[in-house]
């Protein structure tokens, strides 16, 4: 099985401070808080993952993470394939937020596959936010979970890698949704109903298997 | 070479006979904006993988880049001809246009304070703004798309210059550039910039407008090994 897929649009989202830039700064040049990743796009990174045998490309959206700039989240996670929705383990407010995102979502109808992460699992003895509770909320949205971070590049292209998985699962059973056409519709917003656009557990959902 | 210099190559003539006849058969009333572009960009899908393969002036471009180019022309070449008859085609446009720059000019008091950022030299965000008045100035929805693309580049430039400047050592991220960006809007205010925005977003070809030039080549540079593998 070879090809080409993509581009997904898949948006960070995250209260401020939890580490979204570092995440994304992580994935794809693998640097941390250093000169050379200040000379990319501040807002926008690309990056093309190979998925058993085929080239994932992946547009990937960083958000600000300023409450008073809320309400242009939209603008951000409409027509997205996948949303990377991240908390700081040390901050259980952030973790709450997320919960937050994921109605928010859920009102505006996006059908765009969901990951949890927790990011800066190098301060587990700090933790705030009980593994359990955020893997059991995880599920009970069909969403992914897992623990990341980004200082130490730990779990990040995991956390990555399996939400692009999720993203071509769920795109493989939602044929029509395949056209970067039919998701460039705007402002149409799709039924979150929609059971194919749910979130796959499986692991081997890609392409419907070789 | 230019696409309107392949144009005349005689192996063209079919080519630029497909392309007169669709502009002139083009609906100049009756379709939305949506109907135009679903139009538009199914003869353009067509046209590009005949041109590529039948046309022999472009079928003789091998590569990625010639064959990138001559479908960049192509586009440009259409929509440069029936830019009169698709820009600020939806009745309710010229009045979104006016209400748009009503609205930006009545934020022409926000300041970085109030986006909640440091504060930087306004006159190195001229060059931003004079891209973003271009916006209007061109035909084709690349080359709008370009001037977007490049006041997003001097914003990221001034962040960087800024970060350096306070001795700071961290990655810009979007919570720098976004409040940039919205300063820069506002000091600009470009013309016309609703029906600008509706154009570039309906008529540049979905495949060309998620993942666009210049953002997408360094870090496609880097991963060689993913790229062919």
């Amino acid at each position: 099985m070879s090809g080409q897929e993509g581009p997904f649009k898949i948006v960070i989202l995250g209260e401020g401070r939890v580490g979204k830039t570092s995440l994304l700064r992580q994935f794809v040049s693998r640097t941390f808080s250093d000169q050379e990743a200040s000379t990319q796009s501040a807002a926008y990174l690309d990056k093309i993952l190979l998925l058993r045998g085929t080239q994932v490309q992946l547009s990937l959206w960083d958000t600000a993470g300023q409450e008073r700039f809320h309400s242009l989240a939209p603008i951000y996670y409409r027509n997205a394939d996948g949303a990377l929705l991240v908390y700081d383990i040390t901050d259980l407010e952030s973790f709450r937020r997320v919960a937050k995102w994921v109605e928010e979502l859920q009102v505006m109808g996006t059908t765009c596959v969901l990951a949890i992460v927790g990011n800066k699992s190098d301060l587990q003895s700090q933790a705030k936010v009980p593994k359990a509770d955020a893997e059991t909320y995880a599920r009970s949205i069909n969403a992914r979970h897992s623990t990341a971070s980004a200082k130490l590049g730990f779990g990040v292209d995991e956390a990555f890698g399996a939400l692009a998985e999720d993203v071509l699962a769920s795109r493989a059973r939602a044929p029509g949704q395949t056209q970067t056409s039919s998701r460039r519709t705007r402002g149409a917003l799709v039924v979150a109903e929609d059971d194919a656009a749910q979130p796959s557990r499986q692991k081997s959902g890609c392409c419907g298997g070789g | 070479m230019a696409f309107r210099e392949m144009l005349k190559h005689e192996s063209a003539i079919p080519l630029t006979a497909r392309l007169q006849d669709f502009v002139k058969k083009f609906p100049t009333q009756g379709l939305s904006r949506e109907q135009a572009a679903d139009r538009i960009h199914k003869f353009l899908s067509a046209t590009q993988d005949w041109m590529l393969s039948q046309v022999l002036v472009f079928a003789a471009e091998a590569d990625e880049a010639g064959q990138t180019n001559a479908a960049e022309g192509l586009e440009k070449f259409l929509l440069s001809r029936l830019h009169a008859r698709l820009f600020s085609m939806e009745p309710s446009d010229l009045t979104e246009d006016e209400t748009l720059r009503r609205r930006i000019d009545s934020f022409s008091w926000v300041g970085f304070k109030n986006l909640g950022v440091p504060p930087v030299d306004t006159s190195l965000l001229d060059l931003a703004v004079e891209q973003l008045h271009s916006l209007d100035k061109f035909k084709a929805p690349r080359d709008k798309m370009v001037c977007i693309l490049n006041s997003c580049r001097v914003i990221n430039d001034v962040l960087k210059r800024a970060i350096v400047a306070s001795g700071a050592s961290r990655p810009l991220s979007a919570d720098d550039f976004l409040p940039l960006l919205i300063y820069s809007l506002i000091l600009a205010n470009p013309p016309r910039l609703h029906s600008n925005i509706e154009f570039v977003a309906a008529f540049r070809h979905p495949s060309r407008l998620v993942a666009e030039a210049g953002c997408t080549q360094k870090q496609r540079l880097e991963s060689p090994s993913l790229r062919y593998a």
